[in-house]
């Protein structure tokens, strides 16, 4: 573990449950944001995939079975009450359903003040209101537009915004965004995304944006990750992921994406997965069941190769016995883009 | 016309003779309500103001209780948005299809019930033996399908789809609107369906319908409305949509929807259009037949298309 990580997972492992039923939420993940050069890491996958836990264990919500998380050097388990602090001020959520994140009771002004108190950052009244103010306009809002105003009376853009203000405030280093966008009308949609984007450029603050939806991804993020049953199956720069995507899966993901033209048909599976083919052994490859490229190695042990600078865990990319690469394999769930672009 | 609350009007439109799928496409509330006045099942305060729903010969609006009780499920139904929570937990898939169709044909048997049951199962792609399960033992995308299977269970003329496929992943997604359609064409029903998802429209309606603040403001056959999308709101949504296929610039629309108890004068869009002029702030347009099976409200839009005419 270097010094210059600001945030290290390393081998993360999350079992929920006794060990004969245990569920795997996520395993094996290793992720890391170095000091000084912020960046967009988005998680993606579908549901049950293991965003969310591993937003929590970031947030050091969720212990982790076994691995290590680190922050700024140290061992999350191993702090002390005065770097848990620190930790707890620089690493920020925000959360996916900007209308139960509020106390209904209060106006925004006693919800922004809260941390501020908490973390001793103001004291003083105006000094306080000055550092809401400055937070609000950061993200777009007009202070007049929200302040003494209950959380009923703002729109779902508005509230998602206080929210990333009340992060803004407390200086963080680290936001762990949950799906940030997905309760939220599209066209503020937008908006919001480049206010997240902005704050990787203009305040160097770092962003684990998890969303299922991969056009929002490529987007913003710098580093995208695709989760499959709790392992990651690509991790590679999102630009590239999503334009060429390698592992089955991701190709699968890319390809079931609605477009928004009615000339371009809709991909993809059409049969469910059925419910086994979910759960089944982890001994080897987690997409085994549903791979349309399955083969008897697959399923011997979980696969991990580099293919076009990018971790895939797919045997395809196991160039390692031939020195022929492997037939190269086409997206056989690709759209008729390619015709059009 | 329904009204709700305050006298604020949430919504009027007219839907003329939904043959197919139409979606309507709406980013808050109004589509909804909508949807909810054509099947009566919007609930205090909200009331219809006025206007009439014509389903199959009969006014929907002036049937009364007992009519309408016969008539929904019967003759249109719902598939709602959480299909998670619209099922009966404590009840079997099974009694609760056979219950909907106790409720509006007494005559059936138990053994063509059964038969019923297991047909309309398969129908949506799951297996006969999931009659038999509880809802916890669903995923959600077999859930939604359940859901399907009971909106369909009757072969209703009108299914109203409120965002079927919000709660799931984009391959369930797929899967699910491909059943729906799938049924929709085999029993030859109308279906209109609620989203705001603009690919899920693109892929899986004829006709789309756009709202804003309460009113239909651009209605068009979908392929013609993604092509060139005519209403300002509509342009500025398409291009709002976070692309897939490269990586550009994110332009959302400025400002925010106004509550409906609190519109702004004129067009309800002009305070976040880039075309408004001193005209729409005074006067509402009205949705204008502009093109073949295309109606706009739009002052300018009308203007520009109507000078086009003229040139041409």
């Amino acid at each position: 573990m270097t010094s210059t990580n600001l945030l290290e997972l390393e081998k993360i492992t999350i079992r929920f449950g006794s060990s004969s039923k245990a569920v795997v939420a996520v395993e094996d993940l290793s992720l890391s944001i170095e000091e000084g050069q912020p960046k967009i890491i988005a998680i993606a996958g579908e549901s049950g995939s293991g965003k969310t836990t591993l937003g929590r264990i970031v947030l050091g919500l969720v212990t982790p079975t076994s691995g290590k998380i680190a922050y700024r050097g140290r061992e999350l388990a191993s702090m002390t009450q005065v770097e848990r602090k620190l930790f707890r001020r620089e690493v920020q959520a925000i959360l996916q359903d900007p209308f139960s994140t509020f106390n209904p009771f209060y106006p925004i002004d006693h919800l922004l003040r809260m941390p501020l108190k908490r973390f001793g950052i103001a004291h003083e009244r105006s000094d306080m209101d000055e550092h809401i103010r400055h937070a609000l306009e950061q993200v777009g809002l007009g202070p007049s537009q929200v302040l003494g105003r209950f959380p009923h009376q703002l729109s779902g853009g508005e509230r998602q915004r206080v929210v990333v203000a009340r992060c803004l405030m407390l200086k963080p280093k680290i936001i762990v965004a949950d799906e940030p966008v997905s309760m939220i009308d599209a066209s503020v949609r937008a908006n919001i995304l480049d206010c997240l984007k902005g704050l990787r450029d203009e305040l160097g603050i770092s962003l684990i944006y998890i969303t299922h939806d991969l056009a929002t991804a490529r987007q913003v993020s710098d580093e995208l990750y695709i989760l499959y049953r709790g392992r990651a199956v690509e991790i590679g720069s999102a630009d590239s992921v999503i334009q060429e995507p390698a592992h089955p899966y991701t190709q699968l993901l890319v390809a079931s994406v609605p477009q928004p033209n009615p000339d371009l048909a809709w991909t993809g599976e059409t049969e469910p997965p059925s419910r086994t083919s979910r759960q089944g052994d982890r001994s080897g490859c987690v997409f085994f069941a549903r791979c349309t490229h399955r083969m008897p190695i697959c399923e011997t042990a979980p696969p991990a190769f580099r293919h076009k600078h990018r971790d895939v865990a797919c045997y395809l990319y196991d160039f390692s016995q031939t020195q022929q690469p492997n037939l190269m394999i086409s997206n056989e769930y690709c759209r008729s883009t390619k015709q059009h672009d | 016309m329904v009204t709700a609350g305050l006298e604020r009007q949430i919504g009027s439109a007219s839907i003329w003779n939904p043959a197919s799928g139409w979606g309507l496409l709406a980013n808050r509330d109004p589509a909804r309500p909508l949807a909810l006045a054509i099947l009566r099942l919007h609930k205090p305060p909200a009331r219809i103001e006025s206007g009439r729903v014509i389903l199959a010969g009969s006014d929907i609006l002036q049937l009364d209780r007992e009519a309408l009780r016969r008539m929904r499920w019967k003759e249109m139904s719902f598939i709602p948005q959480g299909a998670m929570n619209s099922l009966n937990p404590v009840m079997r898939i099974r009694h609760q299809i056979a219950d909907a169709i106790r409720a509006h044909a007494p005559a059936w048997s138990g053994a063509q019930i059964r038969r019923r049951i297991e047909e309309l199962l398969e129908r949506v792609g799951l297996a006969k033996q999931a009659a038999d399960l509880y809802p916890h033992e669903l995923s959600g995308g077999m859930k939604q399908r359940v859901c399907i299977a009971l909106a369909i269970v009757l072969e209703p003329k009108l299914i109203v789809a409120d965002e079927p496929t919000s709660a799931l992943d984009v391959v369930v997604q797929r899967i699910v609107m491909e059943t729906l359609k799938d049924v929709q064409k085999q029993i030859n029903a109308a279906m209109i369906v609620i989203g705001h998802d603009m690919g899920l429209m693109a892929q899986s309606v004829d006709r789309l319908a756009v709202f804003y603040a309460g009113r239909m403001v651009d209605t068009a056959p979908v392929r013609d409305f993604f092509r060139q999308p005519l209403h300002p709101y509509s342009q500025a949504l398409i291009t709002s949509l976070p692309s897939l296929k490269e990586r550009k610039p994110l332009t959302g629309i400025p400002g925010m929807q106004p509550p409906l108890f609190d519109l702004p004068s004129g067009c309800p869009f002009h305070p976040r259009c880039s075309l408004a002029e001193a005209r729409c702030k005074v006067t509402a347009p009205d949705l204008s037949v502009l093109a073949p099976q295309r109606s706009v409200a739009c002052h300018i839009i009308k203007e520009r298309i109507n000078d086009q005419h003229q040139s041409t």
